[in-house]
């Protein structure tokens, strides 16, 4: 069951890339609907094997199943083999189970594009090695899984390459992430060093000296930013809306970018031994949390809305980590992957319905004309804010209420998330009411045109809806190690609190955007990150490439002219070469021959050899 | 099978078949070169199979098949070859290359392409006598001998007709070897002082070398790791790669990048740090610097490269780089991640610009200043082409991903400092190779309004077959690595 697990997903990308570069030799069209019916029965098959293999968990510990020998190198020995326990087994079943359900929705929304085969082919290798990124025994098979998933996404994102500008959000995307693998590389090096051993069972044991466990934390720490866009590394995410809408839902919202704390969690027990690293992973989530839900506020693209509301939702994640409470990280990451996916694909259904559009300020009113789709959005909404009883709500709680009490958290922590929620809170009520209530502020054809969509895109929204209704009550579903609770502070003052500033935010959001005509107040790159980023790390790539070539050109290339002008000088050798250059050549070579020959006689005869 | 009868047969086919070419007529060449090298390919992987897929890693120290001729005993005047786990693997390789290089097409079939075809089968056979080589004559001569269809190639095939200027940088690579030749007459002398005897055979050269002082070697040292260092090349001596590169037809770019090169790796291997030990150890610091600093220059340079040959060239030298960071770790983990990953370098680089001369053919330049778009008309050749940019960014489950990680694993224990800046390759990788393919596939097609375009197909079934054949080394040795680690 383990391993058919990846085995489907490996099956559809093959049958499906396969089937797609046969049509295109041979100037066919691949079926939409039938490499749909491939990747989405694959993806089925997936969650039905995660789901029956939840039973080869032993009681404690991980099933694993040896799969061969990858690599051999002296005393290390890496195997391929997948190990599945109850923190595997939970990621499996959220990757296979949403997963299965954008692939359903997909039929429909790329129904009408000329590269589904393709697309569909993408969508089920991203699985396969999202499923190698958390199924992984050894660190070097996740570290296939975390670069495969970049593949994928930089594939995906660039789905549509005609377009210059989706191509370079799929290399931002891709060079930004092999900035954090570099991190996961070198932490590998330092792994390998001190327990002799790849392998996770080992590694997650290890006892690392102080200032190297550090380093090693950082360093693993950096490959999460990067994968999870977190700061410094996240810039690259909103671009990433670039791909298809469903594209966002899967990978860029409920998998692949939760990947960083799959990993933490993975290795809570020697990322623990940290004080510094797990401060550092506090207050950079922290950070992330709030300035992302700030850059938020000012978007007017829906989908970017919702991608810089994942890193700031990501940010929570990685507070609970570090504090300590991997467990809560982990909650949130599953109730996240529902309503999330649940947001992105209700926009998708918008952007569908309307043919394209994605400026908020050119919706409203669409209660009506979208039913199903404002129902569903309605759910991922509630559940976002933290609103009892749906999912995000316990989730969210967890990390706020552990942010306070446990050893290492703090007030401080602990209001920044109270912020970034209240924030929360407002930016999607702000893209709620913009989108689905007020008057509409598209074209009147447009509105009039507007649709539901179709079976195959309502259905993954009703079941996501009702997940993040319902999601929550699952309680944490895993039991990691959790910090000690130092302060006493009674859980129901800060569920009182949470929900709060939740209500706060969107009454907030409702007062400014109820109005007739809404105001506009947008600024894409809020703090200039980006263009600091690309003047000072874009820039000095540059800068460092053009110095390398001047010291080529001038200094190198320089000393073999005058290298070659001395040999021209030394009489007529290179002319002799650019004439009967092979002969001459061979001459030379012989005449050092002879000349060898010469000498070895010379000295041979005297000591009397012969 | 492995005989000492089978050497001589490796050896002498490629001979055989350069005879043969001389009679075949003009218009068959092409179609004689690409199945005989193919035939060549099957006999080489067939003959030495049993060494190629044993379960023992230890095969290269157990001498499998060793043959010794002599000359001129009194002079000490022999041959000596070895088939051992790593020089089977590089025969293979030379004979893959040879396949891939003779699957072009171009002015080479159309200019005097019976010199073209006995050439490339006799630097097949020069290289395969240089691989096997056990004694310092027999190498040194093969070593030479290879320049002789190098010369030819960029001479009567080059692109530019700028020959007078490509022979100053050929002269770069023949000082390297003059050096060697010296530091050789010297290890002999010593033999000779010490023994009285002369002799050539590295066996024997070892035998006195050990109990040589150290400070004697320091020279020979020199003149040996020069040779191999401009041969490879490391940074600071690859003055001379751009200029041959770009200048030489594509089949000569091929052999050398993918294999040429090898000569330097199997060098430094065979001779270098076997024969002066206690040098290297000493020196190993900078080494490993020059190393790592050759992979970071060469990928700078190529980040700035404007046409899709030169800045393969530079990727080819930043991967080399990582090769010999492996090799000068000084560990048998190390020294088996640098051969395994030359095997990735070697496959990778040979797909990589047989594509590209693919898409040259189509769209009559490889210019990268704009985005040509072919992609959408070419998806065959294009997916090829990105298969083999995932192998050269080694991401894993490519050949390469092994071979880097290995050699940076190994390479962390001999000096954290050197790994990290080489591994900041990784990400420049990522940069170059990402705006290669871009360049060259993505974005909206563009009319080349070039009458020279041949092709307006995908891949023919014969050059698909040798991609198949490519990508299936790629991929298995991605999820097998260990086949090609016999050190």
């Amino acid at each position: 069951m383990i391993t058919s697990m990846i085995l489907f997903p490996l099956a559809g990308f093959l049958i499906n890339g396969l089937w797609t570069l046969w049509a295109a030799n041979s100037g066919r069209r691949v079926s939409s609907r039938v490499s749909g019916a491939i990747a989405t029965s694959a993806m089925l098959a997936a969650f039905v094997s995660a789901w029956l293999a939840r039973d080869q968990i032993p009681a404690s510990g991980a099933a694993e199943v040896e799969i061969f020998r990858w690599f051999t190198l002296g005393s290390l020995s890496v195997d391929f083999k997948l190990r599945l326990d109850a923190l595997s087994s939970l990621f499996t079943l959220v990757i296979t189970g949403v997963g299965a359900l954008i692939h359903l929705y997909s039929v429909s929304y790329m129904e009408e594009d000329e590269g589904a085969g393709k697309y569909f082919a993408y969508l089920n290798l991203f699985c396969f090695m999202m499923l190698n990124l958390v199924l992984g025994g050894t660190l070097p098979q996740v570290f296939l899984g975390w670069e495969g998933v970049g593949l994928a996404s930089y594939l995906l994102i660039g789905f549509w390459y005609r377009d210059e500008a989706n191509v370079g959000a799929g290399q931002k995307a891709f060079v930004m992430n092999r900035i954090g693998d570099l991190g996961f590389l070198i932490a590998m090096f330092i792994g390998y060093k001190y327990s002799g051993s790849l392998d996770l069972a080992t590694i997650e044991k290890v006892i690392l000296p102080a200032g190297v466990g550090t380093s090693f934390v950082l360093l693993v720490f950096l490959a999460c930013t990067g994968k999870s866009a977190q700061i410094p590394l996240f810039t690259w995410l909103p671009d990433a809306m670039a791909g298809p809408t469903p594209v966002s839902a899967l990978i860029h919202a409920a998998t692949m970018v939760t990947s960083g704390v799959y990993l933490l969690a993975r290795l809570s027990p020697v990322i623990s031994q940290s004080v510094t690293g797990m401060m550092v992973i506090a207050a950079v989530g922290a950070a992330t949390a709030l300035i992302t839900a700030i850059i938020a506020c000012f978007q007017s693209d829906i989908k970017k809305v919702l991608a810089y509301s994942t890193v700031s939702q990501l940010g929570f994640m990685f507070v609970a980590c570090g504090v300590g409470a991997f467990g809560a990280g982990v909650f949130h990451v599953m109730t996240h992957a529902f309503f999330k996916a649940l947001l992105f694909l209700g926009a998708g259904s918008v952007i569908h319905g309307l043919h394209g559009e994605q400026d908020i300020f050119k919706m409203g009113g669409l209660k009506n004309k979208l039913p199903i789709t404002f129902w569903t959005f309605t759910a991922g909404w509630a559940a976002i804010l933290g609103l009892p009883p749906f999912s995000g709500f316990f989730s969210k709680d967890e990390i706020l209420h552990q942010a306070l009490v446990s050893g290492s958290g703090s007030v401080i922590l602990f209001s920044v998330l109270l912020v970034a929620a209240t924030l929360t809170a407002f930016y999607m009520t702000r893209l709620y009411w913009l989108v689905f209530f007020g008057s509409p502020r598209m074209e009147k054809s447009k509105f009039e045109h507007a649709h539901e969509s179709p079976m195959p895109m309502a259905l993954p929204l009703v079941v996501l809806g009702a997940l993040s209704l319902a999601g929550g009550f699952a309680g944490e579903p895993i039991h990691l190690p959790h910090p000690e609770a130092v302060k006493s502070t009674p859980a129901w003052i800060i569920m009182v609190v949470s929900v709060l500033v939740a209500v706060v935010g969107a009454m907030i959001a409702y007062r400014r955007y109820s109005t007739g005509s809404p105001r506009t107040e947008v600024a894409n790159d809020v703090f200039r990150i980006d263009s600091i980023y690309s003047s000072v790390f874009g820039g000095g790539l540059r800068a460092t490439a053009t110095a390398t070539q001047w010291l080529e050109e001038r200094v190198v290339q320089g000393i073999i002219r005058v290298v070659a002008a001395i040999t021209d000088l030394s009489g007529n050798m290179i002319r002799v070469l650019q004439v009967g250059s092979a002969q001459a050549y061979l001459l030379m070579m012989i005449i050092g021959l002879v000349v060898m020959v010469l000498y070895f006689l010379k000295g041979a005869t005297p000591h009397g050899n012969f | 099978m492995e005989t000492s009868s089978s050497l001589s047969f490796l050896l002498t086919i490629p001979l055989l078949a350069m005879v043969i070419s001389w009679v075949i007529p003009k218009a068959l060449q092409r179609l004689y070169a690409v199945f005989g090298s193919a035939l060549i390919l099957a006999l080489t992987a067939y003959e030495t199979a049993g060494i190629l897929f044993s379960a023992s890693t230890d095969v290269a120290k157990a001498y499998f098949v060793d043959q010794r001729l002599e000359w001129v005993s009194e002079l000490g005047l022999s041959a000596g070859f070895r088939l051992d786990g790593v020089s089977a693997w590089f025969l293979v390789l030379s004979a893959l290359t040879t396949l891939v290089a003779f699957s072009t097409r171009g002015s080479w079939y159309r200019k005097q392409p019976r010199l073209f075809v006995s050439m490339g089968f006799f630097l097949l056979f020069a290289l395969n006598s240089a691989f096997l080589a056990t004694d310092l004559i027999t190498f040194y001569l093969s070593y030479e001998a290879v320049f002789i269809p190098m010369i030819f190639m960029v001479g009567v095939w080059g692109e530019n007709q700028k020959a007078a200027s490509v022979y100053r940088f050929f002269l770069m690579s023949f000082a390297g070897s003059i050096l060697m030749l010296v530091a050789m007459f010297q290890l002999m002398s010593m033999h000779h002082a010490a023994t009285g005897q002369w002799s050539s055979h590295l066996a024997d050269i070892m035998k006195v070398v050990t109990a040589a002082p150290v400070e004697s070697l320091f020279w020979p040292c020199i003149g040996f790791f020069l040779a191999f260092a401009i041969k490879v090349p490391m940074v600071p001596f690859h003055g001379w790669l751009k200029e041959v590169y770009v200048n030489a037809p594509m089949p000569g770019t091929i052999w050398m990048s993918a294999i040429l090169s090898k000569l330097g790796v199997v060098g430094i291997i065979r001779f270098v740090i076997p024969l002066f030990p206690a040098v290297i150890k000493e020196y190993q610091g900078p080494l490993l610097a020059i190393s790592a600093v050759s992979v970071i220059y060469a990928a700078l340079l190529a980040i700035r490269s404007s046409d899709g040959k030169t800045l393969l060239a530079y990727s080819s030298i930043s991967h080399l780089g990582f090769v010999m960071l492996g090799l000068f770790s000084l560990s048998a983990e190390g020294s088996n991640a640098g051969v395994l990953l030359s095997v990735g370098h070697a496959v990778t680089s040979a797909m990589l610009f047989f594509l590209l001369h693919q898409v040259e053919e189509r769209s009559g330049n490889v210019d990268l200043s704009s985005s040509k778009g072919l992609a959408s008309t070419y998806p065959v050749l294009f997916s090829g082409l990105f298969i083999s940019v995932l192998a050269s960014v080694s991401l894993p489950g490519t050949l390469n991903f092994g071979g880097e990680f290995l050699v940076l694993l190994s390479a962390y224990r001999a000096s954290a400092l050197c790994t990290i800046v080489a591994s900041l390759g990784v990400i420049l990788g990522a940069v170059y190779m990402l705006r290669f393919f871009q360049r060259l596939g993505l974005g909206v097609p563009q009319n080349s309004g070039n009458a020279d375009v041949v092709f307006k197909k995908d891949l023919s079934i014969a050059d698909l077959l040798v991609v198949i054949l490519l990508v299936v080394i790629v991929i298995y040795g991605g999820i097998n690595p260990g086949i090609f680690m016999k050190g």
